[in-house]
């Protein structure tokens, strides 16, 4: 047999790229999460400017830390893994040339527009629809690029960590893909095509799942390559990174519906979110501990390597994160902590300390070896360690205790069920001290972080950029037959696992005696399993592992399989569900044309940041918003507009509760209606002119997507706006204020009098308000 | 179905045995894990982050 050998230089330069890339848009997007967390602490720091307002920056920082920092760290540390441990060059350098630029341009344009008010204002999907068909055309690519490499490789295995980025790219499209469904109605502007709940569970599959597969999958594949690398010995188990990696990407894509607990989502959606939540403990601890014991025999290098003590902290923090996830997820704890500071602690212990230091020693480990030379200070290394890890910590302890203290003051009824707090802004009040706190954990966390952009610097300018080469002997023809697909699709293990999980889903859905029947099916279906591949082990028959680890495209079709389960399982049902909600009575009513433009004025000011529109059924909320909100109520809402955190008050029912005078003088100046509160002025709603010819284009296009909008409202949309606008401002001329019946205010009041009633009753309500009138 | 199957039981039995289901095949995976008999093949995929011949060149190389 011939053998040929081949000498290969890896594409370094990508690498470089993303680095660069990386710590250029974290210190971008650290710095202007520490503005959000000074604006809220202090509300004059949002001088009173459009696009510096807290409720448009935030989406700019979370997509900058996500997909601008992970993301770029992420690239990079895949194409360096990548290429070494297939021993090959990426396969095109064009390709990956379009992947880095294309991706920057991806950013630099979610840079300008979310601040300027282009948002879907669905949370880590808020870029509108051709940035939306920009980064798929990116991340097709990637993918291209990267499954070209594969199959181009000079080493038949297949290492745990490009497991994890066959996941990542599969799973990240198929995410995208379906959240990003949406009807253009301009091109800053489209509706999504789901609406009220369907859109809630899309929206949190989605959401959950970038948490899982953007800022999880991948970096455990870094942690399985760079790990092992820099303590110099290979990972503790890698059997258990085989179970750490089925069991994590097939769990993790069911447990979005914890996010929508105690909502208007049907009860059993919720509790399969919980209970796989639950379950994630078993994976996520096993990878944790996987990465720490790979340490064993070697903890005294943590002493004296920055590199391991940032992966150790980083690997303890995913710990840290991967317990206290499923713990919110359970009804009881999220019914506390779900709209409160507790869940931004919760994603920062994750961001901060997982993904961020995670970066932190990937970067300290390569950019010495991707120029030739040595770190320029180890000194600067560890402040930035104990600077980040003292920051992280000061973050969280701030924002564990905002988030507690204000859930159980929320909450706090007195004997006779009254609430001893019925002002949100007192809650507010209480904890702003912890907001200062937290501004502080940041502003340490931050400065460590610019210290480490100065190391680099310093290291780079002291070598010179280096490629890695290697040679490789490449054999003409494999010793051993590759198994074609028709093994893996026709072996027995995945007939058995098809066989198991059937019997195991007919156990949720059948009666009582089938059920029984069907986990029995379960047992049995097991223990063949494991007698036959027994045997046919010992017969020298492929085994499950086999089977598969050496075919890309088998392993990439089953992990597909894994997360497509969950997915559909979850979707599919809520999906249909539109056909089971009443779609008659009083709140089903559409937006009249005016309140849809006060609602797309709601989504382009970011209110949803602050302000949740979802009643739960609790006491303490009863008493505050009124009845729990119901899934009829929001069958029209493209997109829905249920939030995640609430630094306000619920929005709900605010429908009707104050004059369209207090609604006014709320906007232009919060804290002369509402004192202590933190929320900025959006004084230019007064001063911008609506476009209200657009009214009756936006009618017909929710008209295409099912809302039962007549033609006729559509052609007098134009009249209808003017009608319902001279409600509103007749009503404010009588207290003194002018404010122009086209002006953007007027149609956002008559969106928030419409909140949670009907159209009739708003517009009765309305004139009643103003003297003269009659209700 | 199984809301009203449950709120009809008194005993918790069922819920202890699923509990003690989900325990038992966590339990039994891991026991497979660490007893696996291709501990070598898997210890040599294990080391491939490890090869490491590599020779930098300059990126000056190619210009």
């Amino acid at each position: 047999m011939s053998a040929e050998v081949k000498r290969i230089e890896y594409d370094d330069t990508s690498v470089r790229r993303f680095i660069a890339a990386s710590v250029i848009f974290g210190a971008v997007g650290m710095l202007v999460g520490l503005l959000i967390a000074c604006q809220l602490a202090w509300w004059k720091l949002n001088f009173g400017v459009s696009f510096l307002t807290y409720s448009r920056l935030r989406p700019l920082h979370t997509n900058a830390v996500i997909f601008a920092f992970v993301g770029n760290m992420m690239f990079a540390g895949v194409y360096y893994s990548t290429q070494r441990l297939l021993k090959t060059r990426m396969a095109s350098d064009l390709l990956s040339a379009i992947h880095f630029w294309g991706w920057q341009a991806i950013i630099v344009a979610a840079a300008v527009t979310l601040p300027l008010g282009f948002t879907t204002s669905t949370e880590y999907a808020e870029l509108e629809w051709p940035i939306d068909i920009a980064i798929t055309l990116i991340w097709v690519v990637f993918a291209i690029n990267f499954f070209w490499t594969l199959a181009k490789r000079n080493e038949k295995h297949l290492y745990v960590a490009i497991w994890f980025y066959i996941a990542t790219i599969v799973t990240v499209a198929v995410l995208h893909v379906v959240n990003s469904l949406e009807l253009p109605l301009s091109m800053g502007k489209s509706y999504s095509v789901f609406a009220g709940v369907q859109d809630a569970l899309v929206q949190w599959w989605y959401g959950h799942n970038a948490v899982a597969f953007f800022l999880t999958t991948p970096i455990l594949g870094i942690m399985y390559y760079f790990l092992p690398k820099a303590a110099e010995r290979p990972v503790y188990s890698y059997r258990l990174s085989i179970v750490h990696f089925w069991s994590l990407v097939f769990m993790y894509i069911w447990a979005g519906p914890h996010h929508l607990l105690y909502t208007a989502l049907p009860e059993w959606a919720q509790s399969l979110g919980m209970v796989f939540s639950l379950m994630l403990w078993a994976p996520s601890w096993g990878g944790m501990l996987n990465g720490l014991l790979t340490l064993r025999g070697a903890w005294q290098k943590v002493r004296e390597d920055p590199v391991l003590k940032f992966f150790v902290a980083g690997v303890t923090f995913y710990g840290m994160a991967t317990f206290e996830g499923p713990l919110l997820s359970i009804k009881s704890v999220s019914a506390l902590a779900h709209y409160t500071d507790w869940i931004i602690a919760h994603v920062h212990g994750g961001a901060l300390g997982w993904n961020g230091l995670m970066a932190a020693g990937m970067f300290y480990w390569l950019v010495p070896r991707l120029y030739g030379t040595t770190l320029h200070s180890k000194r600067a290394a560890d402040a930035h360690f104990w600077l980040a890890t003292i920051g992280i910590i000061i973050y969280l302890i701030a924002m564990w205790s905002a988030g507690i203290n204000q859930a159980l003051m929320l909450q706090a009824t007195n004997p006779d069920g009254t609430l001893v707090y019925p002002s949100f802004v007192e809650t507010l009040i209480a904890i702003r001290p912890l907001y200062i706190v937290r501004a502080l954990g940041g502003s340490m966390y931050l400065v460590g972080f610019v210290l480490m952009i100065w190391n680099l610097w310093k290291t780079m300018r002291s070598g010179r950029p280096v490629n890695g080469a290697t040679t490789v002997v490449v054999e003409a023809a494999p010793a051993e037959p590759m198994l074609g697909i028709g093994a893996v699709v026709f072996g027995r293990p995945l007939w058995f696992a098809i066989a198991g999980f059937t019997a195991a889903s007919a156990f949720v859905v059948l009666d009582v005696v089938p059920a029984v029947i069907a986990a029995v099916g379960v047992m049995v279906v097991g223990e063949a399993a494991f007698v036959v591949l027994r045997r046919d082990a010992a017969k020298g028959r492929p085994s499950w592992f086999s089977l598969i680890e050496q075919r890309p495209l088998a392993f990439t079709v089953l992990t597909l399989l894994a997360i497509l389960v969950g997915g559909v399982a979850e979707l599919l049902p809520t999906v249909l569900l539109k056909q089971a909600v009443p779609t008659t009575g009083a709140s089903q009513k559409p937006y009249t044309a005016l309140e849809q433009q006060g609602r797309d004025l709601y989504t382009r000011e970011g209110c949803y940041v602050c302000h949740s529109q979802m009643v739960r059924p609790l006491v303490a909320e009863l008493q505050r918003y009124g009845e729990p909100s119901r899934a009829e109520e929001f069958i029209y809402d493209h997109p829905f507009q249920w939030g995640s955190k609430r630094t306000g008050p619920d929005l709900h029912h605010v429908g009707g509760r104050y004059p369209s005078l207090w609604h006014y003088t709320h906007l232009m100046d919060p804290r002369a209606t509402s004192p202590g509160s933190n929320m900025p002025s959006y004084a230019w709603l007064a001063e911008n002119t609506l476009d209200v010819p657009l009214g009756s284009k936006k009618l017909a296009l929710l008209q295409k997507l099912g809302v039962p909008y007549t033609n006729e409202q559509i052609d007098g949309a134009v009249a209808d706006q003017k009608a319902q606008a001279q409600v509103v401002v007749a009503d404010l001329a009588t207290n003194g204020v002018t404010v122009a019946w086209d002006s953007e205010m007027v149609a956002l009041i008559s969106y928030l009098q419409r909140l949670g009633r009907d159209h009739g009753i708003a517009v009765k309500a309305a004139v009643a308000a103003a003297p003269g009138g009659t209700p | 179905m199984w809301k009203e199957f449950y709120s009809a039981m008194e005993s918790p039995a069922l819920p202890i045995l699923a509990m003690a289901c989900f325990i038992g095949s966590f339990v039994v995976v891991l026991i497979r894990n660490y007893g696996y008999a291709k501990a070598r093949d898997f210890d040599k995929i294990a080391s491939l982050p490890l090869l490491n011949d590599e020779q930098p060149i300059p990126e000056a190389h190619h210009e």
